[in-house]
């Protein structure tokens, strides 16, 4: 048992002494620049937001929403000064519009790429 | 200091923060690499290659980490498991001698040598056994959960290493 103990601390003092402490010479940085990039927001999500909000900008384009712009914004500012009340439709188109407004510009693109 | 690896660990998985891991692969580069020189009898090139694998497939398990043993445990079964992936490499023929040590921080250099030759005579389970055993002074029990390997299989790597070792020291019972 002495004996075996004895060699089992000459084997420790061997391979403790051939430890050595190896610089990292740009080790981290070779690691770090091979590490799989991830997204905080999927990129598929994404496109499917600018998708969406471009489809429903050329929809409205396409329907004659324009035209239909320019004359409910007429109508409620000529009725405004009149003191009348604008017809029910103008306000809703105007309201339809902010709210595409609202909408596209609240599409925030944050992504992480690390 | 395993409180501090636990907060690093914790930015990485939950805000994939890179500098955070950069500080764990900082810590744990030297004896990662160190055991790697040693199982591929000193080729310091394929020994960088396989740390650097062992470092990518941490990152990528990080969130399977339980902290049930310590994190270099965890990473030295993913160093055992990648060297054993990468048996078949070819580069394993470059000797010790050769290894440029100039920018480390080497004790002693005669011994590393005879380390790195005593090695060569044991066969790789022996190798990592013995290596976990005498130079990262894990037990028994802490080896077999490193190499996934039943108990008394171990200590019979162990047993038999010593016996090799033994006689390439030519080491006399007293």
């Amino acid at each position: 048992m002495n004996k075996n103990n004895n060699f089992d601390k000459f084997l420790k003092r061997r391979f403790q002494k051939s430890v050595c402490d190896i610089k990292n010479d740009g080790f981290t940085e070779k690691v770090l620049s091979k590490l799989p990039i991830t997204n905080t927001y999927s990129i598929k999500r994404n496109l499917i937001i600018y998708a969406l909000g471009i489809l429903s900008v050329l929809i409205f384009f396409i329907s004659e929403g324009f035209n239909l712009l320019i004359y409910s914004i007429n109508e409620v500012v000529n009725k405004s000064k009149h003191l009348i009340t604008p017809s029910f439709l103008s306000i809703f188109v105007i309201i339809v519009f902010l709210g595409m407004i609202a909408y596209l510009s609240s599409i925030e693109y944050d992504r992480k790429t690390i | 200091m395993r409180f501090s690896d636990l907060s690093l660990i914790t930015l990485v998985v939950i805000n994939n923060d890179h500098k955070a891991y950069g500080k764990l692969v900082t810590k744990y580069q030297s004896e990662v690499r160190g055991l790697l020189i040693k199982l591929t009898n000193g080729n310091k090139a394929l020994a960088d290659d396989l740390a650097q694998e062992v470092f990518i497939r941490a990152y990528k398990y990080l969130k399977t980490y339980k902290a049930a043993a310590t994190f270099s445990t965890w990473l030295y079964r993913i160093a055992y498991n990648v060297f054993i992936d990468n048996l078949n490499s070819s580069r394993h023929s470059e000797s010790l001698e050769n290894y440029d040590h100039s920018d480390d921080n080497i004790k002693d250099i005669d011994t590393i040598i005879d380390i790195q030759n005593a090695l060569k005579i044991l066969n790789n389970n022996e190798k990592i056994s013995i290596l976990l055993h005498y130079e990262k002074d894990y037990s028994h029990s802490e080896i077999a959960k490193i190499m996934e390997m039943p108990l008394g299989t171990v200590k019979t790597n162990i047993l038999k290493a010593k016996e090799k070792l033994q006689k390439y020291f030519n080491y006399e019972q007293k």
